[in-house]
């Protein structure tokens, strides 16, 4: 039973799931935002027969397994032949909805294989399933998209690393993809292949001019989309969706960073190059030029965290404070530790109940499983769970700004070895 | 090989196979069976299932057995499933936004 809204998401999963025969019986959307006695009013007479119906097969077909399609995937499948130019086949491939609504470059074959020349292995083999579509994602599939993407071959290991990432199941790729949350995939490069591919770890890294930054987001982006599944509008249900659905790339500043780099802070080497995946929502921007203190200046960081809108409230996760590197040394100076930052903001980041309407706080409560400890944080719910989902990490140039990227909250991000050749 | 007058480029969308959908299993006749409802646990779900599964008793002899779902960005966990499986002879899903 799916509200009419979401019809066309429940067909197209099962589809992919090869449970199309499963029945769906629809009833008027919204459910949710309306009162108990209207909810009421969905379930119809007609709905009534229709899940009856269902469950016994009356008024079915018998549903033996049926086929899939029209067979042909297979025949067309790995290349298309596209009469004209290079301009035709570009518009074919907007027309297919295989491109971000962007320009994107032709992956032709010398193209596509100048690309897997930076990477191992056979390009055929499997790098992990892409929900919702269920789609086995080969290091070919990356190489095309990232060619797509206007990526120089030597980003491709960040990608393969950055779609590996993705498969670590409290990453939650499938509630990512099919969200109506606007997350986008942050994609955050340590250690010293960002400096060998030329990323921005400084000025403007999350915004434009940066081929590297740019491109690999944008490549994981279309990884998602073109083999994952979550085309806009159809398995992507982001109401409002955002910019950082384009791309959304950066490198850790680890120059002006006054605490371990975050890599080593998890346990990598220092030679290792990593890259970490976050469904996160565009940077909320944290400016502060007026403290001169870490303790002032943590203040306006937890302030602006204590939202009640935010996904972070509800299910807690991890979210993630970019500090620029003024900020951040203006708290290493007040004797913080990166573990000290996270103490504090999990301690002073809280949203009291007061604030909450009782029937928000009833979803919020209910979402995030705390119902049980309302009491005890009458005072202030915590952003995240425990200090340690508050992840802080340094990037960006001279100025007193910082950044907060709310997380999906249902989701924790995953950080996975890169693999240069 | 290339075609004179065509372009030759790779798909970026992998190959997606054809496969049989998995049959469903019905029910005989809803009379003494035990349904299982289990909403994604977004606002008002729990009280169109509740209502859904009244309105069905007054027609048919069943048990109903509701469940719920912490999250609902997350997958039911494994053993709230195999619980389902185990107690209910079907199950009806209620997606709600």
């Amino acid at each position: 039973m799916v509200t009419a809204m979401f019809a066309d998401l429940a067909g197209s999963l099962l589809k992919e799931r090869h449970e199309a025969s499963l029945p769906v019986v629809q009833v008027a959307h919204p459910v949710g935002g309306i009162s108990v006695t209207e909810a009421r009013t969905r379930i119809t007479d007609a709905v009534v027969r229709g899940v009856a119906s269902s469950l016994t097969g009356e008024g079915a077909s018998s549903s033996p397994g049926t086929p899939e399609g029209d067979g042909s995937a297979g025949a067309d499948a790995g290349r298309i032949l596209i009469e004209g130019g290079e301009a035709d086949a570009l518009e074919e491939f907007h027309q297919r909805g295989w491109t971000d609504g962007l320009p994107v470059v032709l992956p032709t074959e010398d193209r596509v294989k100048a690309a897997l020349r930076s990477v191992s292995g056979n390009p055929l083999d499997p790098i992990g399933c892409l929900l919702p579509r269920n789609a086995a994602a080969t290091l070919l599939d990356i190489a095309i998209n990232a060619v797509m993407a206007g990526c120089r071959p030597e980003f491709l290991p960040v990608i393969v690393a950055a779609i590996e990432a993705t498969q670590e199941a409290d990453f939650n790729l499938y509630g990512v993809q099919t969200t109506t949350h606007n997350c986008g995939i942050l994609v955050i490069v340590h250690g010293p292949i960002s400096r060998t591919i030329g990323m921005n770890s400084g000025h403007n890294c999350l915004g434009n001019g940066n081929r590297a930054n740019a491109t690999i987001g944008r490549a994981v982006r279309l990884v998602l989309q073109n083999v994952g599944g979550a085309t806009p509008g159809e398995l992507d249900k982001a109401t409002l969706g955002s910019p950082a659905k384009f791309t959304y790339c950066f490198a850790e500043n680890e120059e002006k960073t006054p605490w371990l780099p975050f890599r080593t802070a998890l346990g990598f080497k220092a030679e290792e190059s990593c890259v970490t995946v976050v469904a996160a929502e565009a940077p909320h921007n944290i400016n502060d030029h007026g403290s001169s203190t870490a303790a002032s200046l943590l203040n306006t960081i937890a302030q602006t965290m204590a939202t009640v809108g935010n996904n972070n409230l509800y299910v807690g996760g991890d979210t993630y404070l970019i500090l620029g590197p003024e900020h951040a040394r203006t708290i290493a100076d007040g004797g913080f530790s990166r573990e000290g930052v996270q103490q504090v903001l999990y301690e002073r980041a809280r949203v009291a109940t007061a604030r909450i309407t009782p029937e928000k706080l009833a979803e919020l409560s209910s979402w995030g499983g705390y119902e049980n400890r309302l009491e005890e944080w009458k005072e202030g719910i915590p952003l995240v769970r425990t200090p340690g989902d508050m992840r802080v990490i340094v990037a960006g140039g001279s100025g007193k700004h910082s950044a907060w990227c709310p997380t999906f909250g249902a989701t924790r991000s995953a950080t996975r070895r890169i693999h240069e050749r | 090989m290339t075609k004179p007058g065509f372009v030759h480029a790779y798909m970026p969308v992998g190959v997606s196979e054809t496969g049989m959908s998995h049959p469903v299993h019905r029910l005989e006749a809803l009379s003494g069976k035990r349904i299982g409802f289990l909403g994604n646990g977004k606002p008002n779900t729990d009280v169109l299932l509740e209502t859904l599964a009244a309105e069905l008793k007054k027609q048919f002899p069943i048990e109903a057995l509701h469940f719920r779902k912490q999250i609902p960005s997350l997958a039911a966990p494994d053993e709230l499933i195999a619980e389902i499986r185990d107690r209910c002879d079907a199950v009806v899903l209620a997606v709600g936004d």
